[in-house]
């Protein structure tokens, strides 16, 4: 057998070689043999004309000897490819339809799997990267996951055994100076072993060794392809320059690929640059306090052993971390360890299941595109197939196989499904582009890696495979079935309807279906997205515009770039454009809030979001304090004491009565409520009311990480006149990601958007493909019915009826598949988003658009074959008999 | 009368692994080989040769390679594989107990 297949496969990869040497072999036979008959007395030409009438025909002796090679299957399949490439070329418009209704199909899901992959499947770029396993420490009394501490670390690391190797990182942002030039980066601190426990290589130089991670060891860095790119111009020369990192000199010992973009999706970017852990404590000299102290901020990794698996891992984390529980009751008490497959934990695990619906959605509606998209062109196949029923009867009567004919079919599909699958794929890279391009378009920031990969081409190339055994088989089955005398005997214009009707009737019924849950999808999103319009953040987001400065990490840095804030703030406000401006901790509508825990009589300790910000913050960004005040402007006296609450946080604190004047805990201290400030959005548009606190900015608290500045003009002309202005007060910190009121909203309502867009575009695309689907269905039937309508013509049926007669069969099937679909939509939403829990009137108006629209859909692709219906003229049809 | 006979069906196989089986031939060297053992006695259409071996190299009973013909042209040379000397035994013992069965059966 084995033989059998190398001998195949041979024959066709070299099959103009195999073709040479057979010609050679049987030329060299009849010379040979020649050569014998002139020995034996023979002229030659005689001899050479009597070799080969002894040879017998050798086009025949060389088909032969290809299908004794087994090449037969591939010649017919040539063959199969010819023919059907010339009935295409008949009909191009058939052509180009199903190919490109392929492609949106294929399209879709494939860009979709492409995300999929990128963010739940697809292994770190590592070698045996299915060994490397996330270790999460996990707060088993908040229910939160939770990072690890550095004496926790070591705790694991000696003990473990089904771990080979075990690391820890940190990730933060950082002012990173070459040439000159101070650009924000993100940089990964980690443990000395962590890139040989990847074993993952630089392109150039070396990675971390032990030694390196030590606080007497020369500060090294390792930069990432594209940072060296970007910022040494791909300089071989960059090893052994040196970086500053927050004015800290560290030498460049290794660049690492680009396909590696860190561990963990989370931060919206990939780490740029990697120090040992040690040496972060020069960059953020706080750190130094956390080698010896329980406190979280590490995050491990770690590489499984032989013959362990990730849930015995687990097992043991879960042991030591009990151990720990136990000697550390003070810190560890509630904590305990869960052990993830690093290629299934890309992110904290609590964002899996959001990112999982979310995506779920989106694999969904890409589905029902590619399913609608099959029905469709099984349809369009299916009407082929019967109209050339004629053809295969005669091909079965002159003695064709079956299964031949079947053959015959399915390599039609595939010839169109190859273009089809390839403008998919460009179809793919465009939907790539777009969701590359909306920030925060599943609601979190992750640092997804959206190119080009094989894994895509598998999936495009496998679900395309897929598709035409589909669309394919079921219609070459179908049309093949008959046999060949009945088939010769009915004519083109038979009065029997054939027993197809179902069938393709089911087909559009499935279709239209499945546009109807793709509109009500889509519609259902589209209002949530409708509603969040009228949303209020709870301050006028026109004229605004916020920008984030790279605050430095090293204390050292600090008080010179405080005060080129203050500097910069002054001026701005000086400017005749500029109503106002401030600075603040956090942004407005940012999903990361810091928090601080706090205590009063009435409510006990709670832990509250809160915001560090200037005396003309309030004013500036337009939040008004309905009662008492807001900060003083005097910064002279202990502000630190003060507090602004919102309208929630006053109302729950005392039940009601203002609360200005009220004293809170805080750290230690007593501070005193000055005034309430009405409730704003602060994560996002959809968050619920929640209490919030607004704490001022101090020389001893943390320093503002961002500027508002109400503008006076269009706020993204300000932004170039901003960062001028910053330069020329000569901070070195950079200034970047300026954003407008509207670009703040819009980010907040990314996810919303694209669900809304996307699962409504793929609604109207289905909705096209089905009135096509439709349309095709009407019009064989119409023409099938020809001699049934021009017998009631004759009989004197009215143009009216006959058009009603079609109008109605397609109002029918729009109907039985748009129920269908409405319902099943409505389901699948209740399902898949809780968000959506209260579908009431307001689902009632998108189902009844979705109603409508399928109404007019039905009736629009009913007019053309009714209306042929209704023209028959019934002389010269049934003449034509 | 002409002494020659038809060959039977499925024989062709049998006489090509007999006829390699003494040493590597080329396709016309199978052929003489043929007519030699069989004294003339087998009308053999020679075109039918090649389908036959391709299909025995195919199914891996007997192996080809290029080589020098007597008369110093290139040329395609057969040989058995121990697959094919293994069929080769098998099918003439079967041969032999057909023959014998057929012969006894129309002798009775």
């Amino acid at each position: 057998m084995l033989s059998r297949v190398r001998a195949f496969v041979m024959a066709i990869s070299h099959r103009f070689r195999m073709e040479a040497a057979m010609d050679e072999e049987l030329r060299f036979h009849m010379e040979a043999h020649a050569e014998d008959l002139v020995r034996s007395g023979l002229t030659r030409r005689e001899a050479e004309r009597q070799a080969a009438i002894a040879f017998g025909a050798v086009v025949a002796v060389k088909q032969d000897c290809r299908r004794a090679l087994g090449l037969r299957l591939f010649d017919e399949f040539a063959q199969d490819i010819r023919y059907a490439a010339r009935g295409l070329r008949r009909n191009p418009g058939f052509g180009a339809a199903v190919a490109l209704t392929l492609s949106l199909g294929t399209g879709a899901t494939t860009a979709v799997f492409s995300v999929a992959d990128e963010a739940l499947f697809r292994p770190l770029p590592v070698p045996q990267a299915e060994r490397l396993v996330n270790i999460f420490a996990l707060d088993r009394k908040a229910g939160r996951y939770v990072s690890s501490s550095f004496p926790d670390y070591e705790e694991f690391r000696q003990r473990t055994t089904t771990l080979e190797h075990l690391s820890a990182y940190v990730r933060f942002q950082v002012n990173a100076t070459v040439r000159e030039r101070t650009d924000r980066v993100q940089i990964e601190a980690v443990t000395g072993n962590y890139f040989s426990m990847l074993r993952l290589n630089p392109i150039k130089g070396r990675v971390f060794r032990d030694t390196d991670d030590s606080a007497a060891a020369e500060p090294v860095a390792l930069i990432h392809e594209e940072y060296w790119q970007r910022v040494f111009d791909n300089d071989p020369a960059a090893l052994g320059k040196t970086i500053l990192i927050e004015d800290r000199p560290f030498t460049v010992v290794g660049i690492v690929p680009r396909r590696f973009r860190g561990p963990n999706l989370n931060w919206q970017e990939p780490p740029q640059v990697w120090i040992p852990l040690r040496a972060a404590a020069s960059v953020v000299p706080p750190f130094a306090n956390l080698f010896n102290l329980r406190a979280p901020w590490l995050v491990m990794i770690g590489r499984l052993n032989p013959n362990y698996t990730a849930h015995q891992a687990d097992v043991e984390f879960k042991t030591i971390a009990a151990g720990l529980a136990h000697a550390e009751p003070g810190t560890n008490r509630d904590l305990t360890a869960v052990v993830l497959g690093a290629s299934e934990s890309k992110f904290w695990p609590a964002y899996r299941n959001e990112i999982g619906q979310s995506i779920g959605i989106f694999a969904l509606a890409s589905v029902l595109v590619l399913l609608l998209a099959c029905a469709n062109i099984s349809n369009l196949q299916l009407a082929r197939a019967l109209a050339r029923r004629r053809e295969f009867a005669v091909r079965v009567a002159l003695g064709a196989a079956h299964m031949r004919l079947v053959r015959q079919i399915l390599t039609e599909s595939l010839l169109l499904a190859v273009p089809g699958c390839l403008v998919g794929f460009v179809i793919a890279l465009g939907l790539q582009a777009i969701l590359i391009r909306v920030p925060n378009a599943f609601g979190l920031p992750l640092a997804l890696d959206l190119t080009m990969n094989d894994r895509m081409g598998v999936f495009s190339t496998a679900i395309t495979g897929t598709a035409v055994l589909l669309f394919g088989l079921f219609p070459a089955l179908r049309a093949t079935r008959s046999d060949a005398a009945t088939s010769l005997k009915e004519s083109g214009n038979a009065l029997s309807p054939g027993g197809d009707g179902w069938l393709r009737n089911g087909l559009v019924v499935a279709q239209i279906c499945f546009a109807a849950i793709l509109l009500t999808g889509g519609g259902l999103f589209a209002r949530d997205l409708l509603r969040s319009y009228s949303i209020d953040p709870g301050l006028p987001m026109d004229h605004l515009l916020t920008a984030t400065f790279g605050t430095p990490t090293n204390p050292a840095l600090l008080g010179g770039f405080r005060r080129a804030q203050t500097e910069l703030e002054q001026r701005l406000s000086d400017l005749p454009t500029v109503e106002s401006a401030a600075l603040a901790r956090e942004n407005l509508l940012s999903p990361v809030q810091g928090s601080i825990p706090v205590e009063s009589q009435e409510s006990g300790p709670i832990l509250l979001q809160r915001n560090f910000v200037d005396p003309g913050f309030f004013h500036t960004v337009g939040i008004d304090i309905v009662s008492g005040r807001g900060f003083p402007t005097n910064r002279a006296t202990g502000q630190q004491t003060f507090a602004v609450v919102n309208g929630t946080l006053a109302a729950r604190a005392r039940h009601g009565s203002d609360p200005v004047g009220m004293l809170m805990k805080m750290q230690g201290a007593s501070i005193e409520i000055i005034g309430v400030a009405r409730d704003a959005k602060y994560g996002s548009l959809w968050e619920e009311p929640k209490p919030y606190i607004y704490l001022p900015l101090s020389p001893e608290g943390p320093p503002p990480n961002y500027l508002m500045v109400r503008t006076r003009v269009a706020p993204e002309q300000m932004a170039p006149l901003i960062r001028r202005e910053w330069e020329r007060i000569g901070s070195h910190a950079p200034m970047y990601d300026f954003r407008t009121g509207e670009d703040l909203l819009n980010a907040s309502l990314a996810p919303q958007r694209v669900a809304a867009g996307g699962i409504g575009a793929f609604g109207i695309l289905a909705l096209l493909l089905a009135s096509l689907g439709l349309y095709s269905v009407l019009a064989y039937s119409v023409k099938q019915r020809t001699r049934e309508l021009a017998i009631r013509a004759a009989v004197g049926a009215r143009p009216g009826v006959v058009i009603w007669n079609v109008m109605r069969r397609s109002l029918v099937l729009a109907a039985a598949g748009g129920v269908i679909g409405i319902a099943l939509g409505a389901a699948v939403m209740r399902v898949l988003v809780t968000r959506l829990s209260g579908l009431s009137m307001e689902g009632g108006v998108v189902f009844s658009s979705v109603a409508a629209l399928l109404a007019c859909m039905s009736i629009t692709a009913s007019l053309l074959p009714a209306f042929r219906a209704s023209r028959i003229n019934p002389g010269s049809a049934l003449r034509g008999e | 009368m002409d002494k020659t006979v038809e060959l039977i069906p499925g024989t062709l196989d049998l006489l090509i692994l007999k006829a390699v089986s003494l040493e590597p031939l080329h396709g016309y060297g199978v052929l003489l080989r043929i007519q030699q053992i069989c004294r003339g006695a087998l009308r053999i259409q020679q075109g039918s040769l090649y389908p036959a071996l391709y299909k025995l190299e195919a199914e891996g009973l007997i192996s080809s390679s290029w080589g020098q013909s007597e008369n110093n042209r290139r040329a395609k040379y057969y040989d058995l594989t121990e697959a094919g000397r293994a069929r080769f035994l098998q099918e003439s013992q079967k041969w032999t107990r057909v023959v014998a069965v057929m012969s006894a059966a129309l002798r009775a």
